[in-house]
């Protein structure tokens, strides 16, 4: 067990030198770069004084230099603290990143909030009722939402309400410590979408991984000892169930992040996810690789504790 | 779909005369699989039916690009779903974006199934230090969401449809790899494995002979559900305006465009059926393989 911790933690350094290297060649590789943008920005190319011009914006934003010494450059900043500026708005990166990351962070918590109840809810409430009326209609919505892709979910949502009665959510976007009762209200709509898409899958997994358990030998001894049904599921089923489903934490999260990209598109909230895709579009590549890193990392960092937390819970697995 | 087993024991098992049991002809075997599993062949035909529609829809349904006159008009029985504010049979380009998301999803599929057939039994045959770092860019990869990916390697590849198909044939390959390489340590562990590599039969003709028939079912089940997975990022894809570019038609990006026109509600409902009906039909046929390759799982989802 404490080999196993050391050698994942010794392992972890290299996981996000190789999620850097990622990062940095991908968007290395996006055709187009900053310079022309800025040269056709400022008619420099067509005006005569092109080469000058691009060698000094190229000086400028470090592209005169081989590749390996701009990634070794961008490395050695990041671990200054120095994150860069985005190409586009030209504002410090951190900065952008302070501004949006409360937008996310809130509407990832709130989506969470319900996504992980229903999800695991109704899987567990499926998998003990199995293949009686409510099992087939909890399956029936699953299976439904499972196909029902978030991004017409949300269009829908903003859609009804305004064919049928004129409403539209408040607009545009108030921080929380501004205006709590407005910002509730823009968060919780779009925070419902995502987490309703996601529990669909969350549900299935944990309706088998609640299905292995009750096919359990211990089960079975509990119920032959004559222990009611609902001890036996709340005190031996749904505690044994709950260690594979931490597994999946790591997948809602990243669930959570995909489907934040798509409801604040659709909401118009300024987070992270927005961010991403305007960057993509404006080929802001600091802003990209950097939103890469960093999420990179998180992702990596909680599946490592996942996978940490899972040894300490479920003592039956043995890691070589 | 358990509740379907009874009449599975029903059936009269037909022994030779050396009493060994005959299997029934192919066609009655495949018609029972579709009475045990209703939903799978519901499934079955909404595929094939999208697969016939990408094939041949606008033979059947009219050129989705021609412009006409009347503009905005709701469904009615000349234009079944209407027409969109440049006055072109949505119906028409409903069917025609049935093309797009079919092609890429069975190009994406392909493309990922190749790598990964290659990438997984040759890190699995290897082994060593060159599967201990596949498996870590692997664990990498395979932290980020998918549509996140996606979005960039598009950007990278460009905005055609190949090249859409090539990064999200990527995106699939990784999860794929794991199955492979599963399915194939599994394999070569095995008795007959060992009896071949003793005789001296080449690595290559052991993974070709011995090896990848093993892997061909969970493969299936996994390229199945997978398909539906294709369609939905096809369809985000197009929603955020990273997608294949106009004038092909595309199922996310006519949901982006039916915004401007709320008050005609048909222009956001149909493509939103259609992703969801497409969607559903893999899922269904997806499950329903799980269920007859894999009975140990039966019923558990």
């Amino acid at each position: 067990m404490r080999a196993y911790v050391i050698r994942r933690l010794l392992l972890l350094p290299v996981t996000v030198m190789l999620l850097s290297i990622f990062a940095f060649g991908l968007v290395r590789l996006v055709p187009g770069s900053v310079v022309d943008a800025r040269l056709s920005a400022t008619g420099g190319a067509s005006a005569g004084g092109g080469p000058e011009q691009r060698a000094a914006l190229e000086a400028h934003f470090g592209l005169d230099k081989p590749v390996h010494v701009q990634y070794v450059n961008w490395i050695g900043q990041v671990f200054t603290g120095d994150f860069g500026d985005s190409w586009l708005t030209r504002e410090s990166i951190m900065d952008t990143f302070a501004r949006r990351m409360p937008v996310t962070a809130q509407l990832l918590l709130l989506t969470l909030a319900l996504y992980i109840p229903i999800g695991i809810g109704t899987g567990i409430w499926s998998a003990v009722r199995r293949n009686r009326p409510d099992d087939y209609g909890i399956r029936f919505i699953t299976m439904l939402f499972l196909a029902i892709p978030n991004f017409w979910l949300a269009t829908l949502v903003v859609l009804i309400p305004l064919v049928l009665w004129r409403y539209a959510l408040p607009a545009p976007y108030e921080q929380l410590w501004n205006d709590p009762g407005t910002n509730l209200i823009q968060m919780i709509v779009p925070a419902a979408v995502a987490a309703l898409s996601g529990a669909a899958v969350l549900g299935r997994l944990a309706r088998s991984e609640m299905l292995e358990v009750l096919r359990q030998d211990y089960v079975r001894t509990a119920y032959a000892k004559g222990i009611s049904g609902r001890v036996i599921i709340l005190r031996h089923a749904l505690r044994n169930a709950m260690i594979p489903l931490i597994t999946l934490i790591g997948l809602v999260f990243a669930e959570g992040v995909a489907g934040s990209v798509i409801v604040e598109e659709v909401f118009g909230l300024p987070g992270m996810g927005r961010l991403l895709v305007d960057s993509i579009f404006a080929n802001d590549l600091p802003v990209v690789q950097l939103w890469m890193l960093f999420f990179g990392t998180a992702f990596v960092l909680i599946n490592l504790s996942v996978d940490l937390s899972y040894a300490v819970f479920d003592p039956r697995i043995r890691y070589q | 779909m358990s509740a379907a087993q009874p009449s599975s024991r029903q059936t009269t098992a037909v022994f030779d005369e050396y009493g060994l049991l005959v299997r029934p002809p192919l066609r009655r075997r495949a018609l029972r699989l579709l009475r045990q599993h209703p939903l799978g062949a519901f499934g079955l035909l909404i595929a094939l039916g999208m697969i016939v529609l990408a094939a041949f829809g606008p033979l059947i349904s009219g050129d989705p690009t021609k412009l006409s006159v009347h503009i905005l008009h709701a469904p009615s029985s000349e234009y079944w779903f209407g027409t969109d504010g440049l006055g072109r049979d949505y119906f028409a380009r409903v069917v025609a974006g049935a093309r797009l998301s079919i092609t890429l999803a069975l190009t994406a599929m392909a493309i990922g199934v190749g790598f990964a057939l290659v990438w997984g039994m040759t890190t699995a045959y290897a082994a060593g230090l060159f599967d201990l770092l596949s498996q870590r860019v692997l664990d990498m990869l395979l932290a980020f969401p998918g549509l996140v990916l996606l979005l960039l390697l598009a950007q990278v590849t460009g905005r055609n449809w190949q090249s859409i198909a090539l990064g999200m044939g990527i995106i699939f390959m990784m999860g794929m790899v794991r199955i492979v390489r599963a399915s194939t340590l599994a394999t070569l562990s095995a008795a007959y494995v060992e009896a071949a590599r003793t005789i001296g039969v080449p690595p290559f003709r052991i993974l070709w002979r011995h090896v990848l028939p093993n892997i061909g079912p969970p493969l299936l089940i996994y390229v199945t559900t997978l398909l539906g997975g294709a369609i939905l990022f096809e369809g985000a894809l197009s929603f955020l305006a990273l997608g294949v570019p106009p004038p092909n038609p595309s199922w996310g990006r006519m949901l982006v465009e039916s915004r401007d026109y709320w008050q005609h509600t048909h222009l956001s409902i149909f493509p939103g059926l259609a992703i969801t009906l497409a969607v559903l039909g893999f899922n269904l046929l997806g499950d329903s393989l799980r269920d007859i390759f894999d009975p140990r799982l039966r019923g558990s989802s």
